[in-house]
């Protein structure tokens, strides 16, 4: 969507130009209250108006100048680059499949790719796995791509910087794993976002190794102690797709863990469906934090099964004081047996708030028939009117009601 | 006596004009780094998919206020279902429209009308009925009785079922990727309660099947200029508040809301014709009294494409009404005026807007009055006089230039070199009498403010032109507006 070339050059030109606005400006405002003794249109005065004039037509000049440069050869890369990312692919593709590439016969490294080559290969990657994959890496590092984006990373200018941080991640060198960790300490928060998905990333694709010293506990402590949003763990915690399992796990068991992280772990256990780990969830059921307590449920109901040692929590839940926690115990009691569920859920069709009435209808109408024809019953003669109208909303949804039935129903013309 | 108050009034408007210019230089270097430096680099596309793969993102309920939108509306809608997010629903309210809105809506997408089970969170006018497409499953129209585009709002918000909501101008065209852009920025920030996007010209550019292909620099000078205008605006000036973290105006054609905040604030202030930016100044308002941790940003990267006018009736009316609501909303939260209670808010933010927003027509016309009536008293050289209007003219360009200058770095820009340099000479023309036009339009509303207050006006517009499709015809009608 951005370009990402030409910015260095025009933020300096920007710079400059604002830079000599304020001395410009500056110098014109001094010199105008000082020469009102002698008259405002005094020689000096009008001299220093005269040069700011002419020196800021100067800059707009060259400010155009580079603007159109920048048109113009911006067209011209754009075109040119998408041909010789098309070349390198091509190249790469070669590579990936035939094998690797001849060893340096005198041991020294290989010469540097061009940054389009480098580019093609990263989108490459994106889409090439396994062993195909594997070479494409290998042929990377052997070019010393790796330690080129490290030092970019660990020490160029916040432009580069970004972008060697995105490249490590799309190029998923195990080697580099450490490096992005150590920059989830940076004092810039964007700088600590982009190197956790970027170690995720990485870590999603490297083998698992139990043990203290392992990457997983190294990628554990580093993001317990990185002052990261709840949202950026959890999009990392995502991007560890089938290595999150034991990762969330051990977060999950770890009783020094903080609320907020707890949270994320919920969450995303929940996102990924790790059904096996309904149980080690549980334990927050009852949690004395509300919010502990709604992610909970809103994991179970995700995973789609209660286990067991929940239960009795979930219909506790169902009337909890905070709606927010009964909102998202409802929508989980869709995962009980029905018997166990619907003398829990049909109180709640007439709860003041109207997001649990909806919850509550909702899950009523996923518990087969028996539920159905509670909602029904609702629909026609509950009491409450509020009750009725959600009940009928709900059937409407659920195709179990037409909207000329619903109309009837509710007495709409 | 006046020769004295004539020649100190000179030395407020030099300094005036330094501040001003040095403030929208200072934007423009912070707007470039916030949008170029880190946008470009941590919203890439890889990271996106990433996103829609893996379940990150909070669904959308997005809200379109239409009144007499028959023209636009049908287009307006299919580009919102083509949006690339996993889980969104639209709630169109068509407030007492009385012209073809609701027709076109029900032939459209076979609309089912069916009683809804509303929250009723937001008092508004009388709701006649709700339909559900049978088409489009996550397509909700809402026909109520005329209460204007804030009653309308909140009609919708009543509805809406998702955390977050989006409001949407029904003649505006989002990115694809707009939501989901936005939408991700709550998911890393929790504290994050809305989202400005950028706004860009629509006129002339290339509509296919509800999506921008190309840009186009439209024919009429009166749409290039406004082209000038919105990239100063939103690249420089917004992106330079939001950093700041004293965002005041989030646009009403394209925001993204979180509803429970929204909800908390009172929802949005019917009677007004700035709904976005009082809704924004009261959202500031009430989490800083609370105490609660909050942010407000703008994001250059959701992009929504709007119809601006085309014609100098409809540019001075549209005008007019923004700077009435400038002036209401500042007027509502008066007491916001260098008050320490509101931080930066309070004492650098609202005064700004006070005095180099609200003000500066009023400042820029007399100072052009005092430059003729001054040559003729002979207080001001007629030589020092031009000179300084070229001075103010040669730096309304830099500004200009410098906020153009950032939409080249953007991919979909103005692809041919006679586009850039008309933009170029759009710089220098729009201080040829169109400045001075808007200057005086937004001085006569400065004192309208009292007597017109909550009127919209009427608005010519053309709707959009989808190139798969045939030209819509072009009408008199009241839009929600912008």
């Amino acid at each position: 969507m951005w370009r990402r070339y030409g910015d260095a050059v025009y933020t300096l030109l920007t710079l400059a130009i604002f830079g000599f606005e304020t001395i410009a400006l500056g110098g014109l405002s001094v010199s105008f209250l000082l020469g009102a003794a002698t008259g405002i249109a005094s020689t000096p005065v009008e001299g220093i108006l005269l040069g700011v004039v002419i020196s800021s037509a100067s800059a707009l000049g060259m400010l155009g100048l580079y603007l159109l440069s920048y048109h113009f050869i911006s067209s011209m890369r754009d075109r040119w680059h998408g041909d010789q990312i098309d070349q390198w692919t091509e190249w790469w593709v070669g590579l990936a499949l035939a094998g690797p590439e001849e060893p340096v016969e005198d041991g020294s490294r290989r010469p540097k790719l061009p940054r389009v080559a480098v580019d093609s290969v990263l989108s490459l990657l994106e889409a090439v796995k396994g062993e195909e994959g594997d070479r494409l890496k290998e042929a990377l590092a052997g070019h010393g791509v790796d330690r080129w984006f490290l030092r970019r990373a660990r020490a160029g200018h916040l432009t580069s910087r970004l972008d060697a941080i995105e490249a490590l991640g799309k190029a998923r060198l195990p080697d580099t794993l450490d490096d992005l960790l150590g920059l989830l300490r940076h004092t810039k928060p964007v700088v600590r976002r982009m190197a956790a998905r970027a170690a995720a990333g990485i870590l999603a694709i490297m083998p698992p190794e139990p043990g203290p010293d392992g990457p997983h506990d190294r990628f554990i402590e580093a993001v317990k102690r990185a002052d990261l949003q709840p949202g950026v763990v959890q999009e990392a915690l995502l991007l560890l797709e089938t290595r999150a399992g034991p990762v969330l796990g051990q977060l999950l068991a770890d009783p020094e863990l903080s609320d907020s992280l707890r949270w994320v772990v919920l969450e995303t256990t929940g996102r990924l469906g790790l059904a096996d780990m309904a149980d080690a969830l549980a334990g927050a059921a009852d949690h004395p934090d509300p919010e502990l307590r709604a992610a909970t449920f809103r994991a179970l109901r995700r995973l789609g099964s209660v286990p067991e040692g929940a239960e009795a929590h979930l219909l506790e839940a169902v009337e909890d004081e905070v709606d927010f926690v009964r909102v998202q115990a409802a929508h989980a009691a869709a995962f009980l047996s029905a018997e166990t569920a619907l003398p829990a859920l049909e109180p709640r069709l007439e709860d003041p708030s109207w997001w649990v009435r909806r919850a509550a209808a909702g899950s009523l109408a996923r518990l087969g028939e028996i539920g159905i024809a509670t909602v029904k019953r609702a629909a026609q003669s509950h009491p409450d009117q509020a009750a009725r109208e959600m009940a009928v909303q709900i059937l409407l949804e659920a195709d179990e009601l037409t909207p000329a039935a619903a109309r009837l129903a509710t007495g709409v013309a | 006596m006046w020769r004295t108050l004539l020649t100190g009034y000179q030395y407020v408007l030099l300094v005036y004009f330094s501040v001003l210019n040095v403030l929208y230089a200072l934007f423009s270097c912070i707007g470039l780094r916030a949008i170029v430096v880190v946008f470009a680099r941590e919203f890439s596309q890889g990271s996106l998919r990433d996103l829609l793969e893996r379940d990150v993102y909070k669904p959308v309920s997005i809200l379109v206020p239409a009144h007499n939108e028959e023209v636009s509306i049908v287009g307006s809608v299919r580009s919102l279902l083509a949006l690339q997010f996993p889980e969104f629903e639209i709630v169109v309210v068509s407030d007492g429209s009385e012209d073809g809105t609701m027709e076109r809506l029900i032939d459209a997408f076979a609309l089912a009308e069916q009683p809804w089970a509303s929250r009723q969170d937001l008092s508004t006018a009388t709701v006649r009925h709700t339909y559900r497409s049978l088409t489009n499953p996550n397509l909700i129209v809402v026909d109520k009785e005329r209460g204007g585009k804030a009653d309308a709002l909140n009609a919708g918000l009543n509805l809406a079922r998702y955390p977050l909501f989006a409001a949407v101008d029904a003649d505006s065209l989002l990115d694809g990727e707009a939501i989901l852009r936005a939408s991700r920025l709550f998911v890393e920030d929790e504290t994050l309660i809305a989202v400005g996007g950028t706004i860009r010209p629509l006129n002339a550019a290339v509509v296919t099947d509800g999506r921008i292909t190309e840009a186009r620099i439209p024919k009429k000078w009166l749409e290039r200029f406004q082209i000038l205008e919105y990239a100063r605006a939103f690249f420089t000036g917004r992106a330079g508040w939001s950093h700041f973290k004293s965002l005041l105006i989030i646009s009403g054609a394209f925001g993204l809301f979180r509803r429970t905040a929204v909800l908390e604030a009172g929802g949005f202030l019917v009677g007004t014709v700035a709904e976005d930016m009082e809704l924004v100044v009261r959202l500031h308002k009430h989490f800083l009294r609370e105490r609660k941790p909050y942010n407000i940003r703008f994001t250059p990267d959701p992009i929504c494409w709007s119809e601006v006018p085309s014609d100098l009736g409809t540019l001075r009316r549209q005008r007019n009404r923004w700077h009435r609501g400038l002036w209401e909303t500042l007027w509502i939260h008066k007491d916001m005026l260098f008050n320490p209670r509101y931080k930066r808010l309070g004492m650098v933010a609202v005064p700004y807007f006070w005095f180099f927003e609200a003000l500066a027509p009023v400042i820029e016309i007399s100072g052009y009055a005092l430059v003729i009536v001054g040559s003729f008293a002979g207080i001001v050289s007629p030589r020092f006089a031009i000179l300084f209007v070229l001075l103010a003219v040669l730096y309304g360009m830099l500004t200009s230039q410098l906020a153009a200058g950032i939409e080249t770095f953007l991919s979909t820009r103005y692809p041919r070199l006679r586009d850039r340099a008309l933009l170029f000479l759009a710089a220098f023309l729009e201080y040829v009498g169109y400045r001075q036009f808007l200057a005086f339009e937004r001085t006569v509303a400065t004192v309208q403010v009292p007597f017109k207050k909550g009127q919209w006006g009427k608005m010519h517009r053309t709707g959009i032109r989808d190139h798969a499709k045939s030209p819509p015809p072009t009408e008199e009608r009241t839009p929600a507006g912008v």
